[in-house]
């Protein structure tokens, strides 16, 4: 941990941008899937965090409740898209996306796969596979049920199916 | 090399090849840090006059959440209180008992705002109580109560007693986003409990199968019930909060999060 010259929790705040901030970036960057977004919504987590979070705490115990306030803030977000998206959807929807060239295309591009997956099937898939938690503390980290998280990745799996099992069929989630 | 492994690969290169670096600026989210905890901190002090902590509605010291931050950002403290903020302590955030397992989570997170995620045990700090909650498992959308009981469980192995509110907080939840939540600041007064080594002690809840949106926060102060929509059937989950001050940390509030439990909403009858 580096030295700073900060007191208190300022010093633990500035500590954990200096020794976790990229990898806090990264994380959110594979939630939002959008480099600016990414910075904005870590910041968000650590404003959240760090605007309550009393004195003494450790950085990894800080730094959990930065990359829970950061799954929180990007879901929030996508809530909040979802009816733009919708239209969009309407509006634009990709006309190649089913040719084969663009499957093919698709597998090599995992930003695009993500980008197929709803906010909740995306956070559970970046949790699971990037951060490579438990079903169960997948469900804690977002506040939803296991149950719900089981159904997420399930779902995810689907869409993803090809880029995950491009020569087989069901995709088997050791997860639990 | 697995499918999942494959996955998991692919996300790490894509994050390190996309991902930004050094994109936070230190100063600037230190400095909204700052002004996001200034009204935390006006709230404990009013928090600290009446004596009410906990959930039964939206708390005083909640109050302060509601402001935005913008209005509140202000880069000079103008009292002593702020300037305490400024140099990085408060009665409540400075007080030398917050070692690692005290509390540390904002009200607002707390208090499961409409449309938020709700906080879960795991969001909180263990503190040697258990907060269980006995609901019926069915009721009907055209219900206007739901009564239940939030049980608090000395799981230590020490004596523990503090004050609590009289009323814990109910959040109804629906894919992981709350519905509904207890609101009204509730003169109802405190309680205190003393409860020995396994000891138990069993609390009156209500909830209601209505529906809310973060618009209805701003009414939450005086209870927002009344305008609120009944919510569709369907599967929900519902969980309590508690917040309790113990004896020993007189001016640290400790959340009490209950793990949620089913609730299926059927249509009435007939």
């Amino acid at each position: 941990m580096q030295e700073t010259a900060r007191a208190g929790w300022e010093g633990v705040l500035e500590a954990l941008i200096a020794d976790r901030g990229d990898a806090l970036v990264r994380y959110a960057y594979l939630l939002c899937g959008d480099p600016d977004d990414a910075a904005d919504l870590v910041q968000t987590g650590l404003v959240a965090t760090f605007g309550r979070l009393r004195n003494g705490f450790a950085l990894e115990r800080a730094e959990s409740y930065v990359r829970r306030a950061i799954a929180s803030a990007y879901l929030d977000r996508g809530r909040r898209a979802t009816r733009w998206r919708r239209i969009v959807h309407l509006q634009a929807r990709p006309e190649s996306v089913d040719s084969a060239a663009r499957a093919v295309d698709l597998q090599l591009d995992v930003r695009a796969q993500l980008e197929t997956l709803s906010p909740r099937e995306r956070a559970c898939v970046v949790l699971r596979y990037y951060e490579d938690l438990k079903v169960d503390d997948i469900a804690d980290r977002l506040g939803i049920s296991a149950g719900a998280v089981k159904r997420y990745l399930s779902d995810a799996h689907a869409k993803l199916a090809d880029a995950l099992a491009p020569q087989e069929g069901d995709v088997h989630d050791p997860a639990g | 090399m697995t499918p999942q492994d494959d996955l998991a690969a692919r996300l790490a290169e894509e994050a390190e090849r996309s991902a930004p670096r050094s994109a936070l600026d230190v100063d600037a989210i230190v400095r909204r840090s700052r002004a996001r905890r200034r009204p935390a901190l006006i709230g404990t002090g009013v928090v600290a006059t009446v004596l009410i902590v906990g959930i039964g509605g939206l708390s005083v010291g909640a109050l302060g959440s509601l402001v935005p931050n913008d209005l509140t950002a202000a880069d000079t403290a103008s009292t002593a209180e702020e300037a305490a903020v400024e140099q990085g302590g408060s009665p409540e955030m400075d007080g030398g008992e917050a070692a690692d397992g005290g509390s540390a989570l904002a009200p607002d997170w707390l208090q499961n705002r409409c449309g938020s995620a709700p906080v879960t045990p795991a969001d909180v700090p263990d503190a040697g109580l258990l907060l269980e909650i006995d609901f019926p498992a069915r009721a009907t959308t055209a219900d206007d109560r739901v009564e239940g009981t939030v049980r608090v469980t000395n799981t230590s192995g020490e004596r523990v007693s503090g004050r609590v509110s009289s009323s814990p907080a109910i959040t109804l939840a629906s894919g992981g986003l709350t519905v509904w939540h207890t609101s009204g600041v509730a003169e109802q007064g405190e309680r205190t409990i003393a409860l020995d080594p396994g000891e138990s002690r069993e609390f009156a809840a209500v909830l209601r199968p209505l529906l809310c949106t973060i618009d209805d926060e701003v009414r939450a102060s005086e209870g927002f019930d009344a305008g609120l929509a009944p919510l569709p059937p369907g599967e929900y989950a519902v969980s309590a909060v508690l917040d309790i001050v113990v004896d020993d940390a007189p001016q640290v509030r400790t959340p009490l999060v209950s793990a949620p439990e089913p609730l299926v909403l059927e249509p009435p009858e007939g």
